[in-house]
């Protein structure tokens, strides 16, 4: 999630955020995988129903291109339009500079969302 | 009397059932916990390792899962079943390029399904560093099926789970 968090820094999380709601475009949410000792941190940036993809580096949500001032290293992916399901966020980190196929995003069962960082 | 000397001698056969059944689950628990550290162990490498230690361990490998496995995951090189043989070679394979590597399992979650039979969920975390000096790191939801034979808890099934799905 650099440059927003720094590698290997510590948080902590706060589970009871998305109790009585549901996570918004752009909100920091903690992904769970088996259990809740490992997560992934991760920023929302798409919801369910929406169609997201990128081009040349740009998120486009249905179709239109969002800004994202916390991107702030070069990117250059490309992935084909895609419709965010039900019950799903489309989650991305915020470090894009690497090949699109190392980075760990996609859609995940607001299930998995365990809640945001502190801090 | 008799009708209370009655009562007790239930309760007490009830309560000796509890505690075999709950000693018997955490018996088997911890079969199963015991193999996923000697998974851990088994595929771990560290920077001084020797052939000799890399074909045991190859070995010693394959010794965890039953003599027919099925994977599936994303990789399409690797789903599908595999024999002890396949596995040990898989894995010899999929441990050459790193000059250390660290497997770690968290949050194991055991259900038995059947009779001899458990599925479990589990967190795997591989840590390491390829020979050229690039980092690794990846974290995997897995379901993994394991039975029962000859008192040994055997890897049957390994499925990757997408957490992300792209």
């Amino acid at each position: 999630m650099e440059p927003t968090y720094g590698d290997k820094s510590i948080n902590f999380c706060w589970r009871l955020r998305y109790i009585f709601s549901a996570p918004l475009r752009h909100d920091l949410v903690l992904v769970r995988f088996a259990g809740n000792k490992v997560m992934l941190l991760k920023r929302v940036v798409a919801l369910e129903g929406d169609t997201v993809g990128f081009r040349g580096g740009k998120l486009f949500v249905d179709g239109i291109e969002v800004d994202e001032p916390y991107v702030r290293y070069p990117c250059n992916w490309n992935l084909p339009p895609r419709q965010v399901k039900m019950d799903c966020v489309y989650v991305a980190g915020d470090n894009r500079s690497m090949p699109i196929e190392n980075h760990n995003f996609g859609q995940a069962s607001l299930k998995r969302i365990t809640g945001a960082p502190l801090w | 009397m008799v009708k209370g000397k009655h009562v007790t001698l239930t309760l007490f056969v009830v309560v000796v059932g509890i505690l075999a059944g709950v000693y018997c689950f955490q018996t088997e628990g911890k079969n199963i916990k015991k193999q996923f550290k000697l998974l851990s162990k088994r595929t771990s490498k560290d920077h001084d390792e020797n052939n000799f230690t890399m074909a045991g361990k190859a070995r010693d490998i394959s010794k965890l899962f039953a003599e027919q496995c099925d994977f599936r995951a994303h990789i399409t090189s690797i789903s599908g079943s595999h024999t002890r043989q396949e596995i040990s070679a898989l894995a010899a394979r999929a441990r050459l390029p790193f000059s250390r590597l660290s497997i770690r399992f968290y949050d194991l979650h055991i259900e038995f399904s059947e009779e001899k039979t458990a599925r479990v969920t589990v967190t795997g975390k591989a840590s390491g560093t390829l020979r050229g000096g690039d980092l690794v790191d990846d974290t995997l939801e897995l379901e993994c099926t394991l039975q029962k034979h000859d008192d040994k808890w055997l890897f049957t099934a390994i499925e990757v789970v997408e957490v992300l799905e792209k």
